[in-house]
């Protein structure tokens, strides 16, 4: 992986070694699109990213990376 | 769910059935908004964003260019991962007529910034790419792939040599393999430019302007009398552009020239 950037590198990798920074990730099934989600609390995740081969799903504002979703915790 | 892009693809057995496919207009009045409003509150932590129906697509291209390596927290990136989907969705929805491609970068990721990059180039409807800020290093290319570029007065790009550092894994740093990855970098950004390969060369070679580093910061004026930038511009002549370029598509299109 080459990367080129004027950030220097020491400042971008910050914390690359630490395994408690390092998100939890897993894949799930959310309305329907399979994703890759952070666990935040019981009943909400976190997208990191979608996993849908339908493209229309990366147009969706409510999907893109980053955006909360829960669900009743009963 | 809001639908700024026409009609969606109806997935069976899921959620999307049992609410209608058309999108709660906001602000209408209507009272079934209201409740959709509640519910995307309820279900999102959000109201329903503003929607427009609208042809240009916007894209936005900040932060690093995060590509094969998940960065650490503090860094912003920009998920090529997310971006190339919706570009291939930008190709294939016919409400969306033309692209607008808004950078503010620092660089990042080689191979997924030239992903990006050649996805741009060769969309089949009109791209206009607008510099704000900074375009710096890998955001060279993607700023030069569109079909117009702008770039605004105050915006900088720095051209610096690519450096192969710690991070390549299991790869001969030999001179030759280093040749080859800024050659190709090089090749895009000249085929895609005004710029020649001299100029080009010069700029990255010249020393005493980086602290830490040969090469050049171009400001925006500079960026276009090299020939890297087509034109200096904001919001307001970009859009103007990619309108005109709209047109000029419909009525190729309409004539016959084009399918």
């Amino acid at each position: 992986m080459i990367f080129w950037s004027i950030v220097p590198l020491e400042e971008v990798f910050a914390g690359y070694d630490d395994p408690s920074l390092a998100p939890q990730l897993q894949v799930m099934r959310v309305k329907g699109v399979e994703m890759l989600v952070e666990s935040l609390s019981p009943g909400s995740v976190r997208i990191h990213r979608l996993l849908s081969p339908l493209p229309s799903d990366y147009l969706d504002p409510g999907l893109a990376p980053g955006q909360i979703i829960e669900w009743d915790w009963k | 769910m809001p639908e700024p892009y026409g009609p969606r693809f109806e997935r069976a057995g899921s959620v999307q059935d049992e609410r209608a496919v058309q999108p709660p207009e906001y602000g209408q009045g209507d009272p079934s908004a209201a409740s959709a409003v509640a519910e995307n509150v309820e279900r999102l932590g959000q109201t329903n964003p503003v929607t427009d129906p609208s042809n240009i697509y916007c894209l936005t291209i900040v932060g690093q260019v995060e590509g094969h390596i998940i960065l650490p927290p503090q860094n912003k990136t920009t998920k090529y991962e997310h971006l190339i989907p919706q570009l291939v969705a930008a190709e294939q929805n016919d409400s969306i007529e033309g692209v607008l491609i808004i950078l503010n970068t620092v660089g990042g990721d080689v191979e997924a910034g030239l992903a990006i990059a050649e996805m741009i180039s060769s969309l089949s409807k009109p791209t206009v790419t607008l510099v704000l800020g900074g375009g710096h290093s890998i955001g060279v290319p993607i700023a030069v792939a569109g079909d117009h570029s702008f770039i605004a007065e105050t915006a900088t790009m720095t051209i610096h040599p690519i450096r192969l550092n710690g991070l390549v894994i299991g790869v001969p740093q030999s001179f030759e393999y280093l040749e080859k990855m800024q050659e190709r970098v090089t090749k895009f950004i000249t085929t895609h430019s005004r710029i020649s390969e001299e100029a080009l060369r010069e700029l990255m070679l010249k020393t005493g302007e980086l602290a830490r580093d040969i090469g050049a910061t171009v400001v925006g004026r500079d960026a276009v009398h090299y020939g890297l930038i087509d034109e200096i511009g904001g919001l307001g002549q970009a859009m103007a552009t990619l309108r005109a370029l709209i047109e000029t598509r419909r009525h190729a299109v309409a004539g016959g020239a084009l399918q």
